[in-house]
């Protein structure tokens, strides 16, 4: 009997830890900003974890704070942060660069009272997952030919379609 | 009958599109030198091409009648709808090469937004986009917001007579000043100062934000014309959201009231004429249906649970009604106006989009003139309805003068909303036949007609390609108001017939 409970015990021990561990993943799995923007509204005012792009740069917020806006899946997200965490990012994501790839764990606000209804996230927790750095753009020749090349007939046109004009004028 | 164009007409039609794609190509010196000053030295090649390309066209389609003789209304009509066209096919050219977009079509329809001033967008990674893309993508909004034919015409290039009719072919109904190039440069001017205001106090924002002095410039000057001209572009993916700031909102909510106001009613407000601010219908009628909608938009965002602050349904309710009747700025996610905004908030923003602005002005829709007068004739219906058949009677409105309402305003008025309706209708059945609800298409179906440029998020690189015709379609026709892309459509398929009866 005793080694049937402890049976028992032991398989729900390990039932249970395994199912905490699953749940403590779920919680902390990252989401990219494409998901929370279409997060089941029951979750609003929940603690999410969501990743992405820095973009652009940190901006001032009326009130206190700096705002980040992360990308991910080709959508932007606001992440309210403190001037220390903003500080932390060293690229941010534009033409020349890929901005940092960072990790908030903070409360999503589908309609901010703290900042006039935006949809925002509050971090608590701010992590660089990934430095970001400088972006290369090809040059191609073939373009500036293209345009070269385009130009000179147009010039030719041109003074061709004068000519033309003024003989008919005339 | 029908009036059909002989080779005489139409080589006066295409010298006429070629001219415009000249005036397209020179336009595109300014990304260029963009590109040349910020050393993006790719997208500065992609506008040289696109220079290239745009200016031979162009030039070669000028050769199709060297001198051409007078035009007429007709040609007129036929010039507005295909320069369009092909002002948008070249515009996209230079967008096809900068990476952004998936493909041509992408591109073309990207074009065809920004020069029809609604906003709509197929745009891949916006956030990584060079800066020389973005000054076109927005310069394309202040030449169509003013229309690309009154700009050729305040340039008064090579035009020998048929300017009014060119004029009003764009869509535009009055002629403010005696003489039409004082119209269009009246416009010009107009356009100048606000955008010139807006791009200040943006920058003043920016600053305060702590953009960069360069960045901010661009950004503040980008969204003044965007505002301004109805457009919606943005610079970044998130469109307004990206500043989280809603003094920033508050300007771009100004200049898209002033953008929705008739330019012939700034021209008496700029004379020091307040009394026709106050007595002309159009901006009763649009002050009446922004107050009605934003109080149902405020109705359906506090059903929502998720918008419990009185601010928050101000900011985002009243900001998201206003920008549907003009620009389509968006401060919310396409997935809020489906979900946060409920039915009758959904509702009320389509009714808005699908009223739009004033007439000849840079705003989109059935426009709020037409609305007024389809009402006073209704009004006028039930009165003679109601009094003895021998009494006469006539309804009066106040439209830059006193005017009687006649069968003939009444009826124009009835065509082009049954016209725009009708589109409305056919956008939205479209795109339930992709497979999206029957909201959301009608949603964006009424935004890509009315040149609004909300998008509850089907508009997407992911769209349909026939989708992706059938809203660059809905733009061209709604912001040309339909009969200068009858015109057109009809001309071409009496070509289509007349080869027919020949080869028969």
């Amino acid at each position: 009997m005793r080694r049937i409970v402890t049976t028992v015990l032991l398989a729900s021990a390990l039932l249970g830890a395994g199912a905490s561990a699953a749940l403590a993943q779920f919680a902390t799995a990252p989401m990219s900003p494409a998901e929370v923007v279409v997060i089941d509204r029951v979750r609003d005012g929940t603690m999410i974890t969501v990743q992405g792009e820095a973009i652009g740069e940190h901006l001032r917020a009326m009130g206190g704070g700096r705002w980040v806006n992360i990308l991910g899946d080709d959508v932007g997200l606001g992440i309210w942060v403190t001037d220390e965490m903003a500080e932390e990012i060293e690229y941010f994501g534009d033409y020349r660069h890929d901005g940092d790839i960072v990790r908030v764990t903070g409360i999503l606000n589908v309609a901010c009272e703290q900042h006039g209804g935006e949809f925002d996230v509050h971090a608590r927790d701010f992590e660089i997952v990934e430095r970001g750095g400088p972006r290369e753009h090809d040059i191609q020749p073939l373009k500036g030919l293209i345009g070269i090349a385009g130009l000179a007939v147009a010039f030719g046109l041109w003074r061709h379609y004068v000519r033309r004009r003024d003989r008919r004028l005339v | 009958m029908w009036m059909r164009f002989h080779p005489s007409d139409i080589r006066i039609i295409l010298h006429f599109v070629g001219m415009l794609l000249l005036g397209i190509g020179i336009a595109m010196t300014v990304p260029f030198v963009t590109g040349l000053v910020t050393r993006e030295w790719s997208a500065a090649l992609d506008y040289l091409a696109g220079m290239g390309v745009a200016t031979a066209v162009g030039a070669l389609l000028m050769h199709a009648d060297p001198s051409p003789r007078q035009m007429t209304h007709t040609h007129a009509l036929a010039i507005t709808a295909l320069g369009w066209a092909a002002a948008a096919a070249v515009a996209a050219v230079p967008l096809s090469l900068s990476g952004h977009y998936p493909s041509y079509l992408d591109a073309a329809f990207d074009a065809v937004s920004g020069l029809t001033v609604s906003g709509l967008t197929v745009v891949v990674d916006l956030d990584h986009m060079a800066l020389t893309h973005n000054m076109w993508r927005h310069l394309t909004q202040l030449i169509g917001g003013q229309g690309i034919v009154v700009a050729a015409l305040s340039l008064a290039v090579g035009l020998r007579g048929g300017a009014f009719s060119l004029y009003l072919a764009e869509g535009r109904d009055e002629r403010i000043l005696p003489n039409v190039l004082h119209t269009t440069r009246f416009i010009w001017v107009v356009t100048a100062v606000y955008v010139t205001l807006g791009t200040l106090a943006f920058l003043a924002i920016a600053t305060y934000l702590g953009m960069s002095p360069g960045r901010g410039a661009l950004h503040s000057f980008w969204l003044a014309a965007a505002a301004f001209d109805t457009g919606g572009f943005a610079p970044m993916r998130m469109n307004l959201m990206y500043y989280h700031n809603y003094l920033f909102e508050a300007v771009a909510l100004l200049l898209m009231m002033a953008g929705s106001i008739n330019f012939a009613l700034h021209a008496h407000v700029w004379r020091g004429d307040r009394v026709e601010l106050r007595k002309n219908l159009e901006p009763k009628v649009l002050a009446f249906v922004v107050a009605t909608m934003s109080a149902l938009v405020a109705v359906g965002l506090t059903h929502s649970a998720s918008f419990a602050e009185p601010f928050g349904v101000f900011r985002k309710g009243v900001f998201q009604v206003i920008s549907g009747h003009s620009a389509g700025h968006q401060t919310v996610y396409g997935h809020q106006l489906a979900t946060d905004f409920t039915g009758v908030g959904l509702i009320a923003i389509m009714i808005g989009m699908a009223v739009g602005g004033s007439l000849s002005s840079t705003g989109g829709g059935v426009k709020a003139l037409r609305i007024g007068v389809i009402t006073k004739s209704i009004v006028l219906h039930v009165k003679q309805a109601l009094a003895p058949r021998s009494s006469a009677m006539a309804v009066r409105y106040h439209h830059l003068g006193e005017r009687i309402l006649t069968p003939e305003v009444t009826g124009a008025a009835a065509t082009v909303l049954i016209l725009y309706l009708g589109t409305y209708l056919v956008g939205g059945v479209a795109g339930a036949a992709y497979g999206y609800g029957a909201a959301e298409a009608m949603f964006e179906s009424i935004s890509a007609t009315a040149n609004s440029g909300l998008s509850i998020g089907i508009t997407s690189a992911s769209l349909p390609a026939g989708l992706k015709f059938v809203y660059m379609f809905q733009m061209w026709a709604g912001r040309l108001e339909f009969i200068a892309v009858l015109v057109l459509m009809t001309q071409l398929a009496l070509a289509v017939d007349m080869r027919r009866l020949r080869s028969a």
